[in-house]
């Protein structure tokens, strides 16, 4: 049955719960690294973290370095992947270059890591808003194992990305007029933000997809004053955006 | 992109907002919202349950959907910024935004490259 927030006893538009199942059916197949099982396994490791003891006593601890042990909650992911999902979740603004490089040399490659963001960030995202709202989380998708997009990984990289001065990841150069990404951004007309995860260009598709429904389209983003017909004036919503920024000490 | 907005919307607010919480005077519903998104983040479902019902009474369940899916984006964006170590931008944005950034303390929050 496809997501839907009518349990919620007021109304919810419509565009939070068709962007919640796009995504939830983006779980349901294979993505650039993850097959769909591992991909549903990395959304259960989202909301085990929420719950872990070694994550906690990392977050008490003066350096998260500091506390060595096991990340709880059931998986069939290696222990590499639990690690980049439980410190995205709950410590994301102490992580470092060396930690994400750490990850790197215990064989995770580039493009598995911006799957791994990507899938964290839309489950934080499509979870703090059921908590927000106050009704249950939604259930996670099914995968069905004999289906061939479930299981076949595209390995895709764009040609285009590189490591520059302006991330610790790879990313599609902000010019990307006549190459496939063309879609991701109007070319030389973005942020960094956007572009953080074009290693693997469908990560930036579901950003995009999701904070229209949440926020505003992207091309609206820039433009002061725009509500979009939101219930929120445009001032109510970066007062609440800032807000949540700073409280996540994020420094962009 | 706050002090943009209230500048259209030819409203005066202390930025220090953001980081400290407290007055955004000429924002309607200002406290409401605010602590709406603050309990969001501590991700206490009881607190939560309390600032939803408050910004409901002052504000009607629209204005509190559209802070809750606000609030909840911008969980996703700080961690994408957070984990990839993105900049700012380039000399240009750094130097467009280096006095609102001191003024905040803003750069308290800068990775390191290490």
């Amino acid at each position: 049955m496809p997501i839907s927030y009518t349990d919620a006893g007021f109304p919810v538009r419509t565009e939070f719960a068709e962007s919640h199942e796009r995504f939830w059916q983006r779980l349901q197949h294979a993505g650039n690294w993850f097959t769909a099982e591992q991909r549903v396994a990395i959304a259960e490791a989202v909301r085990h973290a929420e719950h872990c003891v070694l994550c906690d006593a990392r977050k008490q601890a003066l350096s998260p370095k500091a506390v060595e042990g096991k990340h709880s909650g059931d998986s069939t992911l290696p222990d590499v992947v639990i690690e980049a999902v439980h410190t995205i979740v709950r410590d994301a603004s102490r992580i470092t270059k060396s930690w994400y490089e750490g990850l790197l040399t215990k064989g995770m490659t580039e493009g598995q890591y911006i799957e791994i963001v990507g899938t964290v960030v839309a489950m934080v995202s499509i979870d703090s808003f059921a908590d927000a709202i106050g009704v249950t989380r939604r259930t996670l998708p099914e995968v069905d194992p004999t289906d061939v997009a479930a299981t076949t990984v595209s390995g895709y990289l764009p040609d285009t990305a590189c490591v520059t001065n302006q991330a610790w990841v790879p990313m599609v150069p902000e010019i990307n007029e006549g190459t496939p990404e063309a879609d991701l951004w109007p070319s030389g007309k973005t942020g960094n933000v956007v572009r953080a995860m074009s290693l693997v260009p469908d990560e930036v598709r579901t950003l995009k997809e999701l904070s229209a429904a949440h926020y505003l389209p992207m091309a609206l983003v820039r433009q002061p004053g725009v509500d979009a017909g939101r219930a929120l004036h445009r001032s109510q919503m970066e007062l609440v955006a800032g807000r949540v920024s700073a409280l996540n000490a994020c420094y962009y | 992109m706050l002090r943009e907005s209230v500048e259209n919307h030819e409203q005066k607010v202390d930025l220090n907002v953001l980081i400290n919480g407290g007055d955004a005077g000429e924002i309607d519903h200002h406290k409401a919202l605010i602590a709406f998104a603050e309990e969001i983040v501590t991700g206490d479902t009881q607190s939560i349950a309390k600032a939803r019902e408050n910004l409901i009474r002052a504000a009607g369940t629209d204005v509190m959907v559209d802070a809750a899916g606000v609030a909840s984006n911008f969980q996703r964006m700080v961690r994408i910024a957070d984990s990839t170590g993105i900049e700012l931008g380039d000399d240009a944005v750094i130097a467009e935004t280096a006095e609102l950034r001191d003024s905040l303390g803003i750069d308290q929050f800068k990775k390191l490259n290490y």
